[in-house]
Formats: C-alpha cells, sequence, structure tokens
C-alpha cells in the first residue's frame, strides 16, 4: 500500500492538484449561481455530455505524453461512425459493423502513426492533412448525406441507452475507458515507455526502447477509441452526420492541457486528464444553466482555458 | 615592447564555483603574429577567449589592449574594438546566402532603408578576393562545405575590421588540403597586419602556422615562447606538466580470453577508419584521444547507434549487426553516454524510473504490467551497491546532485547485467567522492566477470583504471600500451597527430 502510494506520487504532477482546486473552486460557484447546476440529473447529464469526448481525450494524453499531437480525431469519429452506418443499413449485424469500425479506427491512426514516424514528419503536420483527408472520405462514403440507424434494443442498451439509477451508459464507457487508460499509462511497462520517449527520446532509444512502435501505438490506440466514441454517439443519437466532430479535436486538446498534460511532453496524468474533462464539460454546462449568451460561451471558455494552463504551469516555473 | 603588443593579460583570474579555471595568468601576445594556445581539456583556453571576446567577465586581473584597459561586456562590444571570434561551431544562418551572413547585423542599407544587396554582394566577393579566394556570394551557406562555412565565418569577421581574430579549433572538421587554404588565408591576413590567435590540439599544425605559442595547464600559465625554439616534445610535456606516475596496475590473471574483437571498422561519414582491437575478457581497455579523435563515435558504433561501413565486430566469437541499442543490449553491451545533460538522463522521471529504463520489460509481471517488487528489488539494489544519496527510489533525478545523477545512469547499465560495458566520461561533472566511489565500482565489475571500455579524457584516471591503453587520433588507433608502460608523455604524443 506504502509502494502503491509512493508509486502515485511520483506520477501526479502538482498542477493537477491546482486543476483539481480550480475544480472545486468552478463547481461550487456555479452551485451558488444556479439552482439546477448541483442537482444529480444535473450531474449525470454533464457525464454523459463529455463522455464522447472524454474517451478520446485519455489517449491524446498519451500521445501529448509523448510529444505528438492528433488534429485528425474529429474526421476519424465522422468517416468511423459512417462506415457502420452504412454497413448496418446494408445489412451487417450492428455487432459486426461495429467491429469493422473499430479495427477501422485503428487502421486510420495506424496511418497517421506511420507517416509521422518512419516518415520523419512532424505530427502537427500529418494529422492536419489527415483531418482533410479523413472528412473526404467520411463525405465520400455517405454521398453528403447523413444516416439513420434503427438499432435493435441489445445493442442500444449497451451503448446509448440509460441504465439502472439513471445512469447514462455512454458515461460507463468513459469511467471505464479512464480506467483502462490510467492502468495502461501508470501500471504497465507501455506507459512507462510513452513516459520515456516524451521525456527524452534519445535517451529512450539508448536505453533500447523502440521509441517508434511506441509512437506508432499510441496513434492506433487513439484510433480505436475514437471509433469507440463514434459508435456509442451514433448510438445514442440514433443516426450519424459526415460532419459529426468538426471542431472536435480542439475541445479534446483542450480538456488534456487543463487536466495538466504538457505540450513539451513527458508530464500528464489520466486522473488529471478525467478531471480536466470534467472541467471543459462543467464551464459549458454552468454557462448555459446561468443563461450567458451563446455568443460569449466561446470566449469565456477561451479566457478559461488559457488563465487553467497559465495557472496549473505556476509551480513548474518557479523551478527552472 | 609596448607599442608592438596589441594584448597584454595581467594575472587574469576566473572561478566558475569550486574550479578555478584560470589562476593569474599573464603573457602578451605580439601585434601582427599568429600566436598558439595550447593546453588540455579544462586548462583554461576557452575561458581565456571567452574574456577576451565579452562572453565571460574576468573575477580580477587586467587584460591591456593597445596600451589601455579592455572591458568588454558583450560580444558586440568586443567587436567595437576590434575583436573576433570564430567558434568552433561556426554561428552562420544556414538559410541565408554568404552575402547575407557576412554583412549580417550590419547591413547596407539604400537611402529608404531598404537593404543594398548589390553592394553587399559586392563587397563579400572583394573580401574573399582579399584572402585569395573566390565565392557566389548567392550561395546558401546550409549547402557550402565546412571548409567554406568556416571561411565566410573569417570573412564575416574581417568585415568589422578586426584587429584581432581569435579561432577556436578551427582545423578540426577539415581536410589536410583544406587546411592548406585555411592556413594560406591566415598567412595572408598576418602579412596585412592582423593579429591571429588560434586554439588547436593538433600540434604539428601549431608548429606550421605560429610565431609564438603560450601553453596553459590546470588554468595558470606555463610558458609563452618562439615556436621555432620549441618542438613537440617539450610542449607535450610542458601540457600535461611532471605528473608524479601512477602505481602500475599488478597483472590480473592471464585475459587471454577475448570477449569483442573488431577488424577493419570503419564508417566514413564519422570519420572512422582501420579499427582493429580485441577487448578480452574482464579487462578495463581504456580509449585515450583528444577531443574529436572519434572515441565517441567508436562507442556508439559498437553500441548500434551507427552501422560500420566496413570491417566487423564479433562477440564471443559470433559476428555482431546490431541495427540499433535495442540489439546491442540483447547482446550484452551497455554504453554509457559521454552526454549525461541529453542523452541520459530523463529529467521529470524518478530514480527507480532513471535506473531500470534499460530493463523496463523485465520489471513487469505477465502482460506488461509493472512489478512493484521487482522494481523496489532493483532500485534498493541500486542505490545500496552504488551508495546513491537520495530520499527514496521515487525522489525525482533532477533534485539529485551531478554525481548522483551519474550513479544512477552507471546503475542503469550494471541492471542490463553486460557482458561488454562501455563507459563514455563516466567521472565527468562529478565531485570528488562519487568520482572515487564510480572508480571503485568499475574495478569492481572486472571481478564479476564483465569487460569494459573506458572512454576519459582524464588521463591520470585513464592510467589508473585500464589494463591496456588504445590511442585515438582522428578516427583511427593510432598505438596501444600496457598501462603500466604507458606515461602521459607517450600518450600524447600519439593523441595530437592528424
Amino acid at each position: 500500500m506504502i509502494a502503491m502510494k509512493e508509486f502515485l506520487g511520483t506520477l501526479r504532477t502538482r498542477r493537477e492538484i491546482g486543476v483539481l482546486g480550480a475544480f472545486v473552486v468552478l463547481c461550487m460557484f456555479f452551485s451558488f449561481a444556479t439552482n439546477t447546476f448541483f442537482t444529480v440529473p444535473n450531474m449525470l447529464n454533464i457525464l454523459r455530455q463529455v463522455s464522447i469526448t472524454g474517451l478520446i481525450v485519455m489517449f491524446m494524453t498519451m500521445i501529448i505524453i509523448s510529444t505528438d499531437i492528433d488534429l485528425s480525431v474529429g474526421s476519424t469519429f465522422a468517416a468511423v461512425g459512417m462506415i457502420v452506418a452504412i454497413l448496418f443499413q446494408n445489412g451487417m449485424s450492428i455487432w459486426l459493423a461495429s467491429l469493422v469500425g473499430l479495427f477501422a479506427g485503428a487502421f486510420l491512426g495506424l496511418v497517421n502513426g506511420v507517416v509521422t514516424v518512419k516518415g520523419m514528419l512532424p505530427p502537427f503536420i500529418v494529422t492536419l492533412g489527415t483531418q482533410m483527408i479523413y472528412r473526404s472520405l467520411a463525405l465520400v462514403i455517405s454521398g453528403g448525406s447523413p444516416a439513420s440507424v434503427r438499432l435493435p434494443d441489445s445493442f442500444y442498451n449497451v451503448t446509448g441507452a440509460r441504465t439502472f439509477l439513471n445512469l447514462p451508459v455512454p458515461a460507463l464507457w468513459f469511467v471505464a475507458t479512464t480506467i483502462v487508460a490510467g492502468f495502461i499509462l501508470h501500471k504497465t511497462s507501455y506507459g512507462f515507455k510513452v513516459y520515456a520517449t516524451g521525456g527524452n527520446e534519445e535517451a529512450s532509444r539508448l536505453s533500447g526502447i523502440s521509441t517508434d512502435r511506441i509512437r506508432i501505438t499510441n496513434f492506433v490506440l487513439i484510433g480505436v477509441a475514437t471509433a469507440l466514441a463514434s459508435i456509442i454517439q451514433m448510438a445514442y443519437l440514433r443516426g450519424v452526420t459526415p460532419t459529426a466532430g468538426q471542431g472536435m479535436e480542439l475541445t479534446v486538446i483542450a480538456s488534456t492541457v487543463i487536466g495538466g498534460t504538457s505540450m513539451f511532453g513527458g508530464v500528464g496524468t489520466i486522473a488529471g486528464a478525467f478531471i480536466g474533462t470534467l472541467f471543459m464539460g462543467v464551464v459549458r454546462n454552468g454557462l448555459v444553466l446561468m443563461g450567458t449568451s451563446a455568443y460569449l460561451i466561446e470566449l469565456i471558455i477561451g479566457i478559461v482555458l488559457i488563465s487553467a494552463v497559465w495557472f496549473s504551469t505556476l509551480s513548474s516555473r518557479e523551478k527552472r | 615592447m609596448a607599442n608592438n603588443t596589441l594584448i597584454q593579460y595581467e594575472s587574469v583570474s576566473k572561478r566558475f564555483g569550486g574550479v578555478q579555471a584560470l589562476d593569474q595568468v599573464s603573457f602578451p601576445v605580439a601585434r601582427g603574429d599568429i600566436h598558439g594556445l595550447i593546453g588540455e581539456n579544462g586548462a583554461g583556453k576557452s575561458t581565456l577567449i571567452k574574456i577576451t571576446g565579452g562572453i565571460y567577465r574576468k573575477d580580477s586581473g587586467q587584460v591591456i589592449w593597445e596600451g589601455s584597459p579592455l572591458d568588454v561586456n558583450s560580444p558586440v562590444e568586443a567587436e567595437k574594438r576590434g575583436i573576433s571570434i570564430v567558434h568552433q561551431e561556426i554561428p552562420l544562418c544556414n538559410n541565408l546566402t554568404v552575402a547575407q551572413n557576412v554583412f549580417l547585423g550590419r547591413l547596407i542599407t539604400k537611402p529608404l532603408g531598404q537593404p543594398d544587396w548589390n553592394a553587399m554582394e559586392e563587397q563579400t566577393v572583394d573580401l574573399f578576393q582579399q584572402i585569395g579566394q573566390t565565392i557566389n556570394p548567392r550561395a546558401r551557406v546550409g549547402a557550402l562545405s565546412v571548409a567554406l562555412k568556416q571561411l565566410t565565418s573569417i570573412v564575416h569577421a574581417l568585415n568589422t575590421t578586426s584587429k584581432l581574430i581569435i579561432m577556436d579549433e578551427p582545423t578540426s572538421a577539415l581536410t589536410p588540403s583544406e587546411v592548406e587554404t585555411l592556413f594560406e588565408v591566415l598567412r595572408k591576413l598576418k602579412s596585412e597586419g592582423t593579429t591571429i590567435m588560434i586554439v588547436s590540439h593538433i600540434l604539428s599544425e601549431l608548429m606550421q602556422i605560429t610565431d609564438r605559442v603560450t601553453i596553459l595547464r590546470n588554468g595558470r600559465h606555463v610558458e609563452t615562447l618562439d615556436t621555432q625554439d620549441t618542438n613537440i616534445d617539450s610542449i607535450v610535456h610542458m601540457m600535461v606538466g611532471d605528473v608524479p606516475l601512477p602505481t602500475p596496475k599488478e597483472d590480473v590473471v592471464a585475459r587471454d580470453e577475448t570477449v569483442l574483437r573488431v577488424r577493419d571498422l570503419g564508417n566514413r561519414r564519422l570519420r572512422l577508419k582501420d579499427i582493429n582491437f580485441d577487448l578480452h575478457k574482464q579487462e578495463i581497455l581504456g580509449l585515450a584521444g583528444i577531443q574529436g579523435a572519434g572515441r565517441t563515435e567508436l562507442a556508439t558504433t559498437l553500441f548500434g547507434v551507427h552501422q560500420p561501413d566496413s570491417g566487423t565486430i564479433e562477440m564471443e566469437g559470433k559476428e555482431l549487426k546490431c541495427r540499433n541499442p535495442r540489439q546491442a543490449i540483447q547482446h550484452g553491451i551497455g554504453y554509457l553516454t559521454e552526454d549525461r545533460r541529453n542523452l541520459g538522463v530523463f529529467w521529470d522521471m524518478s530514480v527507480w524510473q532513471n535506473a531500470g529504463a534499460a530493463i523496463i520489460d523485465r520489471l513487469t509481471a505477465r502482460g506488461g504490467v509493472l512489478d512493484r517488487r521487482r522494481i523496489n528489488e532493483m532500485a534498493n539494489r541500486s542505490i545500496t551497491d552504488l551508495q546513491i544519496k537520495t530520499s527514496g527510489i521515487s525522489q525525482t533525478i533532477r533534485y539529485l546532485s551531478g554525481g548522483n545523477q551519474q550513479k544512477v545512469l552507471l546503475a542503469r547499465w550494471l541492471n542490463v547485467e553486460p557482458k561488454v560495458l562501455i563507459l563514455d566520461e563516466p567521472t565527468r561533472g562529478v565531485d570528488v567522492g562519487a568520482k572515487a566511489e564510480i572508480r571503485r565500482v568499475i574495478q569492481q565489475l572486472v571481478t564479476e566477470g564483465i569487460s569494459v571500455i573506458v572512454i576519459s579524457s582524464d588521463l591520470e584516471e585513464l592510467l589508473a583504471l585500464s589494463d591496456r591503453i588504445l590511442v585515438m587520433a582522428n578516427g583511427s588507433i593510432k598505438g596501444e600500451f600496457l598501462a603500466r608502460e604507458a606515461t602521459f608523455d607517450k600518450i600524447m604524443a600519439l593523441a595530437v597527430q592528424k
């Protein structure tokens, strides 16, 4: 138990405590400012709202820790959704179609990873390019029109529905994914190598770590997570549009960095990513409940993003 | 003497923390001379240059420049007084043209302030002609050879109408014919009255080009004398001083079992050629040489970072072809880097993470899950064996002293349980206590059956540790000594060959 505590201690950064503090203050503020914020239905609502991006945030955190970035998640999201929906409309079992969708997500991620790593290109540029390519893919296979799906209950119940205690199933997927991602990043040698690659890629290579393999795997993992998010969203909305997920990468990256992950790599945690995800969701939800003008919400979120990151890097800045 | 002296150093001293880099250094440099500055690594040459060029401030003493005290606080001020430095790593903008680089920071402008490229390009051609060279002023600097880059850097210096040009290791990256061209340029500059100070490890070249030489040792001035009145042997002796011979190592068991056999190894890009040697079981083999001799390049080639273009490496009789460090580690080779700061330490990670980085896959239970028990065992053993001072295995390595950081990195390689361990400058930048500790560990290792290659610029250390010493210069092995037969003078004489 002591070892466990010590272990968590090494991985937990001070940034994260700052974010947690800010998050608590924020929640208290909205609780006093509105009488609908701090209610069970609204809490569950927030959890459901953030769960789709949250699934992706966990693996974006790993990507950014190893000093990469993935801007193509929104387009992967749409492309996978369209693939699954069209396969289903053409008579394939939704279970099989979803499996194909997960593999498609893995493949799109693999392309990002291999082109970036083996081509020695900046991931920002590669995934900016594939963002456009994958979006086109979604538009081409759908012919530009949305697809609606009438899913069997057996599938809807494990993806889009609400379950006992009125818990939204997407939120359960989000929590489960967080736990899995936390396990991978903090408890396995793979996670260690992600930190090592981001902390000092050259030193990692000299220590016999295949940094190329780690980085490519990260891209595959985020592809799978994005595909899962897309399938769950499709089930919840009972349909998918080829323009789904536009701008999603920005929310995902914002949640990641609010959670204390450093854009310079090597630093970040899944616990932080979880708080960062909730943080983004709470700000949006709280502002809406307060009746803030829709025109102003993005402005305020922008300010919150910059201040949160500024605040959370204060402690590490003093040290250097 | 006074009006013939351009610059006179008077009791110049400089301290960095606990190290006295310069201690009461005094000597003159005559106007119009080519003056060589000689000393081992750490003798104080760079510090002296940097004080002259306004990069460092001296603690005490005076630099008299043309008869009055020189107090410059920045390279720009130094340039205004007529002092230019051509650094070893040439700071040129590779994306700009030759003319743009030559006039960087002092563009010639037309009346409305727009740069007058035609005028600058013409002047660039003129300046190159002054040193007897032709150049295309519109060529991009990035596409030039090292030699031409260096000339561009020199012309940049000329352009500021310098009276003194200081060159730091100008020939280290040049081919013999390029060196000849450079020397012609220097002689041309000298004939026009420019004074040149040149720092170099390659004594044969200094003998050829300089009028006078100054020898520094451990921050102190040893001698300034006319080049024609001395020779390489006596300079080498002045560089290393009268060092007491280290107690010769007794010959331990006959080490005839060969672990590593290297034959005709070469790599053109790394300038390694015709490397032949054997490493015996339980042997400590020292690699001596000056900076740029190719020792680190040889070590990293053995470790799979680079692939040789010719020759073979055999390990216990089997040919070894490592495409990356991972394969080298799997075959039982470890390599402690000389560049702890950039290539060794994971700064934001803990002591155990740094110590276990090369064996992380062995610290797992099933399915790649980290095994706390094995981690604790590994980390605590490392801390005890190497006497690492840390508050615990989870302490962030950033907060350890340099010596303890180095011990953690050494632990990383001991944990690999290698057959061959290559240690590149294992005691550089660590305090005396850690130094002794690290040496003790190295000697301990061979008794456990490991064979060690030590690279060190500290000759005394090399003589004390090694069974056998190879001397490298210019990418090849120039000689071999049994440690008990080697002396500083013998080693340095081979190391300073071109």
